[in-house]
């Protein structure tokens, strides 16, 4: 699980669902250590094993460390949850190349390294294996001043479907999930939702009147992850409260 | 009207700029009508590609963007109307084995350009996404089976629909990802992808 530290986070939410129903979980995080050995100790006290593991998905050297580290750790590596994101906010015509390279080296390059790695670590052992990546409501339908975010979410949707069938002959199934509006780390920078006004209007465009609780993303993901999911690949699962299917 | 081409190859920037000029636009800057893409990484397997295949990929999506966003802001600042049209590879529509770099690059291109059209609309910018190919000069020649038209795409096929988003009759097109692909995305074909071991 990458980019799980975070307390309010997707990582979390999937991290703790996936212990609950039986995994032992790797988190992964490029830091909050605080906040990491706190997730361990849930997952610990849950009766799984959990460690922490700090790495920048970004870099493709200390990726392949930090999957060595995980198989030495835990011996098999069965699911590889690709979540670490990172957003920004900008005009279109004033985005800037630091903005564009940091979204697009963590959510974009990241998750090819993850990827890429985890599934070369599971065809090496022979076994079955589940990659889901976090995506977003942004693959279906992209928000303005988020050209890059929505850019990279959806770079994600090519890599997971390119990977799906490129991986399908040695039982590794790819999928991708889209959340909405998840109150997490990630969104409290962000400029429509600062004051309880903006929260208002936001939730006015979701169905569901609600954000997401991060274990229903969670939910999502261990579904795709059981043997249920087995024949789902190339797949991409919306849990956002109906968000972005229609209009208004 | 100008027109400027950025980053595609030269066959596909030679056909349209002709396309262009023979509808009676000129080439060059401060350009109305911007036209952006990449060259097509080769194509293997993401498991097998090179880190440097792949970092050369977002390059070339990287420079894409950069320029979409440098015609986006000509056009405003000269408080002209003008279009912006984003040529990506029709595997950004329908991928396949070995087409992954892309199929990423050119899906990322066409949400940037979808959100560049969101938010620039009330400054007479329209910008549109041209899902092109197979191109016959990419692609192996059996790809061709897969096309529902029989034949491969010619470059000017794709300059033609440049035109056509470029002209008044495109004047409520924005936003719009338009396969010019012969029916290639619409549907499946066997024999396995043409493009595996093609790095």
């Amino acid at each position: 699980m990458t980019g799980a530290a975070r307390e309010r986070g997707i990582g979390r939410g999937i991290a703790t669902c996936l212990a609950e129903e039986g995994c032992d979980v790797a988190v992964n995080d490029v830091g909050a250590e605080d906040e990491a050995a706190e997730l361990v100790a849930e997952l610990r006290a849950l009766g799984r094993r959990a460690a922490f593991f700090k790495a920048d998905v970004a870099d493709a050297g200390s990726v392949e460390r930090m999957v060595a580290d995980v198989e030495a750790h835990f011996g098999r590596l069965d699911i590889v949850c690709s979540n670490a994101g990172v957003a920004d906010w900008q005009p279109f015509v004033e985005v800037t190349e630091t903005s564009f390279d940091r979204l697009v080296s963590v959510n974009l390059t990241g998750a090819f390294n993850v990827c890429r790695v985890g599934a070369a670590a599971m065809i090496a052992a022979g076994s079955p294996g589940r990659i889901v990546v976090t995506s977003s409501v942004h693959v279906q339908m992209p928000f303005a001043e988020m050209s890059v975010y929505g850019a990279t979410k959806a770079g994600l949707k090519g890599l997971v479907e390119t990977l799906a069938i490129e991986l399908a002959r040695h039982r590794i199934t790819v999928n991708h999930i889209g959340p909405g509006w998840v109150r997490s780390f990630i969104n409290d920078a962000s400029p429509s939702l600062q004051t309880e006004n903006d929260v208002r209007s936001t939730l006015d465009l979701i169905p569901a009147g609600r954000p997401a609780d991060p274990r229903e993303l969670g939910r999502a993901v261990l579904y795709l992850c059981s043997e249920d999911g087995e024949y789902v690949t190339g797949e991409y699962l919306r849990v956002d409260g109906g968000f972005v299917v229609g209009k208004y | 009207m100008r027109a400027s081409i950025h980053g595609l190859g030269a066959e596909l920037d030679r056909s349209i700029a002709g396309a262009f000029r023979k509808y009676g636009h000129e080439i060059g800057e401060p350009a109305d009508i911007a036209v952006v893409g990449f060259e097509p990484p080769g194509g293997d397997d993401l498991l097998q590609i090179s880190l440097d295949r792949w970092e050369a990929t977002i390059d070339g999506a990287r420079k894409a963007f950069f320029a979409m966003q440098q015609a986006a802001r000509v056009i405003v600042e000269r408080r002209a109307s003008g279009c912006i049209i984003v040529v990506v590879p029709i595997h950004a529509v329908r991928t396949s084995r070995a087409c992954g770099p892309a199929a990423v690059a050119g899906s990322f291109l066409a949400t940037a350009a979808q959100v560049a059209a969101v938010e620039l609309g009330l400054n007479g910018v329209r910008v549109n996404v041209l899902a092109a190919g197979p191109l016959a000069h990419e692609v192996p020649a059996r790809t061709v089976d897969g096309v529902p038209l029989g034949r491969l795409a010619d470059p000017s096929d794709i300059a033609s629909a440049c035109v056509m988003l470029a002209s008044p009759e495109a004047a409520y097109l924005t936003g719009a990802v338009i396969a010019v692909d012969g029916g290639y995305a619409v549907t499946k074909a066997s024999g396995g992808s043409p493009f595996v071991g093609r790095a």
